[in-house]
């Protein structure tokens, strides 16, 4: 056909040409590198290079998923609500506690440098000692993914109770507000994107802690699946456990996730 | 004439004693960290007062202590030695008809213009009446921000973010307006533009206004008296009337005698030696 020099059609399916593009360059590659991946480790299963005991197949771990779907939902129950019960007293503790030392230099004296040490030391190293302490309980995981989950959100909250510029606390003594009522119209809000991305940090460490947890207490949870099935070899068992706990922080995340949306739609401080 | 002469130190003595000016700047000094090895004078011993409605540039190399003193005015920062009183009354902490400008426009940026020109009724808690909200709208006009009412920060340009706080710092009707280099972060053509926005306020509600800037240009076109500062410890080395009626437009920036008044402050200030 002739060109019949119709600028807006020929622009309409360069658009829709670009727009595929676009979509085809985001998704082929990670898609392709993916079914590459799986398919090799498919093949390589069925052929008998790789050992079913160590490696099963894909469809294998998708059919004891499927199969102990069950079993390994009644055991992402603790973890779920213990993972969220854990980042929720961790983001009150951590915010109540960033607050407090952001607005007592005595405080943040006293405490900040012990802040600092414990985000340094290996928190894993601890787990023992929280089950002596905590026995091997549902709290016990609960309490630990506290421990860990806590810190960020602290030394987040801190960090955002200071991006608030100066000359905003000047405006504010200026038109004589209370100390409180400045924390609340203007440093809590500049605060918000820090606090929470240090939930988000907060949450995959929370689920980190009660899994963590599991391994030690060994009584319950897929962090107990998991080992379980690792000592018995059960490897299939064991991937559909780790696949279940990808659903429970991406669940977790989830929630966070969009919390911050919808507060950073009112308390956009960009 | 020797009788007229008695008579002109009378009145002085009259008008000075009781009320020494609207902003009253006496023997006031400040050190910052008195005492301490990283102790700063920034305001060396000062004294000058401001009449009411008068608006008053402090002009000065940058860290000769403009800006402290402008807080000192405010309430913020408290004088070392001396004593400041505004309206007659001493200064001890901030005062709720002071309004005041910065050179960050200071605005919250999750809220739109309309409601930043309310936030100081929402600050100082008072209750933001459907005229309270007129009068906002009508400055926001004022300034040439029509259609912008609903806009964020972000949304707009710099000259439009500090029209917004010129907008916020009036909007209380206070009688006393301090600003320190507000436009000092815009470009050559925005600050003029400011610059004339700034003074067709000033003129629509006359209140008193002390206005920092290291501009001498600036400072002559807005100024009734210009009050050079010697470099830190900052004092007054120079007090210039500035003889221009208003309204002013740009066009007095070409005269000879602006340039005669601007080469004279620039002769004045105290350049750091290389
Ligand atoms: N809060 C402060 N603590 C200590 N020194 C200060 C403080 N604020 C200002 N200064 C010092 O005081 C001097 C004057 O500062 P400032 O009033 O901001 O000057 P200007 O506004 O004229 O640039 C500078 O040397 C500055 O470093
Ligand atoms: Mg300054």
């Amino acid at each position: 056909m002739t060109d019949l020099g119709l600028p807006f059609q020929r622009n309409l399916w360069l658009g829709i040409g670009d727009l595929g593009r676009d979509a085809a360059r985001l998704v082929v590659p990670p898609v392709a590198a993916a079914a590459l991946l799986f398919g090799g480790w498919e093949l390589l299963s069925r052929n008998g290079v790789l050992s079913a005991r160590l490696l099963p197949a894909p469809s294998k771990v998708f059919e004891t998923f499927v199969r102990s779907l069950g079993v390994l939902l009644d055991q992402a129950q603790p973890t779920f609500w213990g993972a969220l019960a854990g980042i929720l007293l961790a983001a009150l503790l951590g915010i109540a506690l960033g607050i407090a030392v952001s607005y007592s230099r005595a405080l943040m004296q006293a405490v900040y440098p012990t802040i600092v040490f414990f985000q340094l030391i290996p928190k894993v190293a601890l787990a023992p000692v929280f089950l002596l302490w905590f026995g091997t309980g549902f709290d016990a995981n609960v309490i630990f993914s506290v421990f860990i989950a806590f810190f960020p959100v602290v030394v987040a909250t801190i960090t955002g109770l200071q991006a608030a510029p100066p000359s905003y606390e000047r405006l504010c003594q200026a038109l004589m507000m209370s100390r409180f009522r400045m924390f609340l119209a203007v440093k809590l809000p500049f605060a918000l994107p820090h606090i929470f991305s240090g939930l988000r940090i907060g949450v995959t460490f929370a689920v980190i802690g009660v899994v963590l947890g599991e391994f030690i207490t060994a009584q319950t949870g897929l962090g107990y699946i998991i080992l379980f099935s690792a000592n018995n070899f059960e490897t299939a068992l064991l991937l559909s456990a780790i696949l279940l706990l990808c659903g429970v922080g991406m669940a977790l995340f989830s929630i966070f996730l969009a919390l911050e949306m919808i507060v950073t739609r009112f308390y956009d401080s960009r | 004439m020797n009788a007229n002469a008695t008579l002109l130190a009378a009145a002085e003595v009259a008008s000075s004693a009781p009320s020494p000016g609207y902003v009253a700047i006496d023997q006031v000094r400040k050190i910052y960290n008195a005492g301490t090895r990283h102790q700063v004078e920034a305001v060396a011993p000062t004294s000058f007062s401001v009449k009411a409605g008068e608006f008053v540039s402090l002009l000065g190399p940058s860290g000769c202590g403009k800006s402290t003193l402008l807080m000192m005015i405010a309430g913020l920062e408290a004088p070392t030695q001396g004593s400041i009183s505004v309206a007659g009354r001493a200064m001890t902490s901030p005062r709720a008809e002071t309004g005041i400008m910065f050179q960050d426009p200071t605005l919250l940026p999750w809220k739109s213009a309309l409601d930043n020109v309310l936030f100081p009724f929402r600050a100082m808690n008072r209750p933001v009446e459907p005229e309270i909200v007129e009068r906002a709208s009508t400055l926001l006009d004022h300034v040439g921000l029509q259609g912008f009412h609903g806009h964020k920060p972000r949304q707009l340009s710099g000259g439009m973010r500090q029209r917004v706080a010129i907008c916020r710092a009036l909007v209380y009707e206070p009688d006393l307006l301090l600003m320190d280099e507000p436009f000092s972060a815009l470009d050559a053509i925005t600050r003029d533009e400011m610059n004339l926005v700034l003074m067709k306020m000033w003129e629509e509600h006359h209140r008193t206004a002390v206005f920092v800037t290291h501009s001498i240009r600036e400072a002559v076109f807005l100024s009734d008296r210009v009050l050079v500062m010697s470099r830190r410890p900052g004092r007054i080395i120079e007090d210039v009337r500035i003889p221009f009626s208003r309204p002013r437009g740009l066009e007095i920036g070409e005269t000879i005698e602006f340039n005669e008044i601007c080469g004279h402050l620039r002769s004045k200030i105290e350049h750091r030696p290389h």
